[in-house]
């Protein structure tokens, strides 16, 4: 009915209203506006409304053509205010048409109302950035220029925000904290109450994939930095009802809470779920009389602990240990080291320390010059051994310290040192306690030589991703430069903290000074 | 904030997690607290801060619940700190509790009657609440507002919500489901008892109208706080009774984890042993025994419901209705009993009114399920095992149930008749999927009463039982649920 009257009034030449679309949808239940409703039903109707989006915007083009008639202010109110109306979808749409459809009323209404939203709301950034770029293009093409180019200038600030693979950088500032407190550093409490609400909203700017976990990594940081402040986050926590969350800073607590007072007793007497009951199980074991005595109240009320069991089978049981005969080293001298390689391959798990065995029996046999030739020829050859820091030690013990320095720069690369994804801690501070100890006058050396580009890569390779930034925090701690350490964190703080710039955060009640 | 301050907030939260056994667990908690004279000044104190601050009328009776607690621990608050505590955010529970903890003051009803006035006529219900009030409270509430409605003929549910709508306001709670994901789901670990803020905004707003009707005078009083108690998330006597452990002559199995199940021939075994024992004279004999045997990959439960049969013919009934009889009987009521403690009088019956023709078998049940009236969402699995007392018929006059610290006992003529107890065996505050929770019960009928009241019962006891089986093939979803019933000692002559 609705078509044939826009029909009879675009035949006519008479003007109509594109708001009157909208508004003769009223009456149907659109799924997008009722609770509940089914995924592909949601999806149905917002299939429907796009196309009914660009019926509008082409009969919005014939009165354009034809009448000069723009779509109004009064149009663009009405659209706005009925719920099924969905106005990111109709205004992609209106910009591809690439033609000023709008009067200037209705324009300046629009890229306001839409540019406040945005301004209030907290979202992921990519999804912001590509909203703006729409309010620019819809400038742009009503020859707004000024306000395209604020618009292109925001869409800017949110594509370079906080968005995927950049969304791990908080937790190490996290870590670097606990670093820094550990190392007596001041200003860890206030980074992390700086971070406290980019942390609160962290599930509203990113998909919450592991992201997810950092409200819990907070609490394990004012745990050991202010315990008296994780008490307030979990307060805080339970106030705005996110419960895993709070639960977690309550395991937290317990971990650490000195079972001997009786208020903390009291407090763990209420400790029944499961990971609580594993930790005062664990304290008790090691000797905690507190918790003893806190295990001894929870089983007079729920009857013996029975941990929920692990169904997970260990690698083991999956079919990946491996079950190959050691190879003896004796059968392959040095000249034959591409051999053993061979005889090795496959024992993935003990590929390291296989070829230790093997360099360690030839060495015994007064051959580590030719060990070293044939682990480095083979290295220099492409062979992925993972024995830079084998050489290391090798050349330190047969040409000495200047001549093993650079593997030691190799081994840290290699091995990637910097990496708390790949590398375990002790690994990474073997290597950190031998520059200490041999090379103190080149620890800023070091890290560049480690961080930079190998010989073999371009001079402007010069990387340190965000899994990289607690490793060389640690390493400054390490190598006993607390001052740098410090300036580093402040800066990384800063720094992360500008990623969220775009948005307005509001700061939760439990970070702000009582 | 001083180290015992920071370490008392994090109790008071506890109060406040969502989950029923950790509000219990953090009432007795701060009940202690408050009966030890160390921690009774300061704990006081907060006490009174959390009431005035919790702004939720279902909430608010908290403090008065830790001081029926405190009071069970040794230590009566003054009732004017407590009367300060039920005045905050008052409510009809409120004096309920407060009837009960005090019962030698006086009361002012109209104290507690607190609500928003009348809502206006065109105040209309919204989805929201419509949708998700059964979500986050027990459909118990909107079947009894749905029964004021008819039957006093006033619009209660308009009136729940708009004063729904005030609560919601008040607190600053955005209608919307938030949390509600933490519960788990259905067919995993899931918890079994939890109220979120939105919970306690829904059972605020029906307290709140509740008081509306009483103050309209559309409701009575008492109707009012036979409605309210059921908002108290415990029954004051169960509350002292502390759980036992599991007896040691209850069945045992290890579920093995190969593919044949012979769980269920071993709880057989065993059953058939007990049984055996029972016939020796023994000072009781099991009136009713229910309780979970073992879990794993696979869950058992067993049932044994202590009864007299006498056949009259070759029929015999079909045992898994008969075991269905048994759990769907008419529940117990007392005789002079507060709304919020279990236990009172209960008044014998005629043996033939409470026997039952099953197919050519006349059985008379030895024991029937007591009638709690609280929603005992903090101890929920006492309201799903329910709890078993001795059938009417048992009783020659009347009995008094009464609820001690490890026992509930019945008591004839000054003589215990039957002791109940319940044991915890690793209860937790999940239940995977369907599955019963990790606890049992015992119900024991002494011997020597049976004999007074009747006769030669022993030629006809019998065991009706059975055992559930929960298993399911992947560690998620719903278990499949599998039940076998057997009868011992169960006579087939037929007698004229």
């Amino acid at each position: 009915m609705q078509a044939e009257l826009i029909a009879g009034q675009l035949a006519a030449r008479q003007s109509f209203a594109l708001a009157d679309i909208y508004s003769s949808l009223a009456p149907i239940s659109w799924p997008m506006t009722v609770k509940g409703a089914k995924q592909e039903e949601i999806g149905a109707a917002f299939a429907i409304m796009r196309g009914i989006d660009r019926i509008g915007i082409d009969l919005a083009c014939i009165m354009v053509a034809t009448r000069s008639q723009r779509i109004s202010l009064a149009d663009v109110q009405t659209m706005w205010s009925r719920p099924y109306f969905v106005p990111d979808h109709w205004m992609r749409q209106v910009v591809t048409y690439r033609l000023p459809l709008l009067d200037d009323a209705a324009l300046m209404w629009v890229l306001q109302t839409e540019a406040d939203k945005l301004a209030g709301t907290v979202q992921e950034f990519p999804e912001r950035a590509e909203l703006y770029s729409v309010l620019a293009a819809l400038a742009a093409i009503h020859g707004r220029h000024e306000s395209a180019k604020s618009y292109v200038t925001a869409a800017s600030d949110n594509l370079i925000a906080y968005g995927n693979h950049k969304d791990m950088l908080f937790f190490q500032i996290v870590d670097i904290a606990t670093a820094c407190n550990h190392a007596g550093i001041h200003g860890p409490l206030d980074w992390l109450l700086r971070l406290a609400p980019a942390i609160a909203a962290i599930s509203q700017f990113t998909d919450g994939d592991e992201t997810g976990y950092l409200p819990e990594r907070l609490s394990d940081a004012l745990a050991v930095i202010s315990p008296s402040h994780l008490l307030r986050y979990h307060r805080w926590l339970c106030r705005v009802e996110e419960y895993s969350d709070a639960l977690h800073a309550f395991h937290v607590f317990l971990r650490v809470a000195d079972l001997s007072e009786p208020i903390n007793q009291a407090i763990a007497a209420t400790a029944i779920d499961d990971r609580s009951r594993s930790i005062i199980a664990e304290r008790q074991a090691n000797g905690d009389s507190g918790a003893s005595t806190v295990e001894s109240s929870l089983e007079c009320y729920l009857g013996p602990f029975r941990p929920t069991s692990d169904k997970e089978q260990s690698s083991a049981d999956r079919g990946m240990s491996e079950s190959k005969e050691l190879v003896d080293p004796d059968q392959y001298p040095p000249k034959r080291f591409r051999d053993y390689l061979a005889s090795i391959e496959g024992r993935y798990f003990t590929h390291e320390i296989d070829i230790a065995a093997w360099a360690e029996h030839w060495k015994g046999k007064g051959q580590v010059k030719h060990v070293i030739e044939a682990l480095t020829g083979e290295i220099e050859r492409g062979a992925y051994l993972r024995c830079h820091d084998l050489v290391f030690t090798l050349v330190c013990e047969a040409y000495g310290k200047d001549q093993a320095y650079m593997w030691l720069v190799n081994a840290q690369r290699e091995n990637h040192g910097w990496s708390t994804y790949f590398t375990a801690k002790e690994e990474a501070i073997k290597r950190w306690e031998i520059v200490r100890s041999q090379y103190s006058t080149k620890w800023l050396q070091f890290l560049m030589d480690s961080l930079g580009p190998r010989s073999d890569q371009s001079p402007n390779a010069f990387v340190v991703s965000s899994v990289g930034v607690l490793r060389v925090v640690e390493y400054l701690i390490h190598v006993d430069q607390l001052a740098q350490a410090r300036e580093l964190a402040e800066h990384l703080v800063t720094v992360s903290l500008e990623l969220t710039v775009p948005v307005t955060l509001p700061i939760p009640d439990w970070a702000v000074a009582p | 904030m001083s180290q015992f301050q920071g370490a008392l907030s994090i109790l008071f939260d506890r109060l406040t997690w969502p989950t029923g056994m950790v509000r219990e667990r953090a009432c007795t908690s701060i009940g202690a607290l408050l009966a030890d004279p160390t921690y009774r000044d300061a704990v006081t104190a907060s006490l009174g801060d959390w009431a005035r601050d919790v702004n939720l009328e279902s909430m608010a009776v908290f403090p008065l619940l830790i001081a029926s607690s405190a009071a069970n621990q040794g230590w009566a608050v003054p009732h004017e700190v407590a009367y300060h505590w039920s005045t905050c955010f008052p409510s009809l529970v409120g004096m309920v509790i407060m009837t009960e903890v005090y019962p030698h003051e006086p009361i002012d009803p109209r104290a507690f009657l607190s609500h928003s006035g009348r809502c206006p006529p065109d105040h209309e219900v919204s989805d929201f609440f419509t949708r998700y009030v059964k979500t986050f409270i027990p459909p118990i509430y909107v079947f009894w507002a749905e029964q004021i409605v008819k039957r006093e003929g006033i619009e209660f549910t308009r009136q729940w919500h708009f004063e729904w709508t005030e609560v919601l306001n008040r607190a600053g709670i955005a209608a919307g489901t938030g949390p509600i994901d933490f519960r788990g789901m259905a067919d995993r670990d899931h918890y079994m008892a939890i109220d979120f803020k939105m919970s306690e905004a829904f059972r605020s707003g029906y307290l709140r109208a509740l008081a509306w009707a009483v103050s309209e005078r559309r409701l009575s009083l008492a109707n009012a706080v036979f409605f309210a108690a059921q908002c108290c998330p415990i029954d004051l006597e169960l509350w002292k009774l502390i759980p036992t452990r599991k007896p040691s002559w209850w069945p045992t199995c290890s579920v093995p984890a190969g593919q044949i199940d012979t769980s269920c021939a071993q709880i057989w075994d065993q059953v058939e042993q007990l049984w055996s024992l029972a016939q020796a004279d023994h000072e009781t004999v099991i009136g009713v025994a229910i309780g979970q045997v073992c879990s794993g990959e696979s869950i058992y439960d067993l049932e044994i419901y202590g009864c007299l049969q006498q056949s009259q013919g070759p029929e015999e009934p079909d045992l898994a209705e008969l075991t269905e009889w048994f759990t769907e009987r008419p529940e117990l009521h007392f005789q002079n009993t507060s709304p919020l403690r279990f236990g009172g009088t209960i008044i014998g019956r005629e043996l033939d009114e409470e026997s039952e023709q099953a197919a050519d078998w006349l059985i008379l049940p030895l024991a029937s399920s007591g009638y709690i009236h609280t929603v005992p969402r903090w101890q929920w699995w006492r309201g799903i095992r329910k709890i078993w007392l001795p059938s009417v018929s048992l009783i020659g006059g009347s009995a008094e149930v009464n609820v001690l610290n490890d026992e509930i006992q019945i008591v004839e003529d000054g003589e215990t008749v039957a002791r109940w107890t319940d044991w915890t065996d690793g209860v937790k505050e999940t239940v995977t999927a369907n599955a019963m929770p990790s606890t049992g019960q015992q119900l024991l009928l002494h011997r020597r009463h049976m004999d007074t009241v009747l006769p030669g019962w022993n030629d006809s006891y019998c065991w009706i039982c059975r055992i559930t089986s929960y298993h399911r093939q992947h560690g998620l979803g719903p278990f499949s649920v599998f039940s076998e019933a057997r009868q011992f000692g169960a006579s087939r002559i037929v007698r004229v």
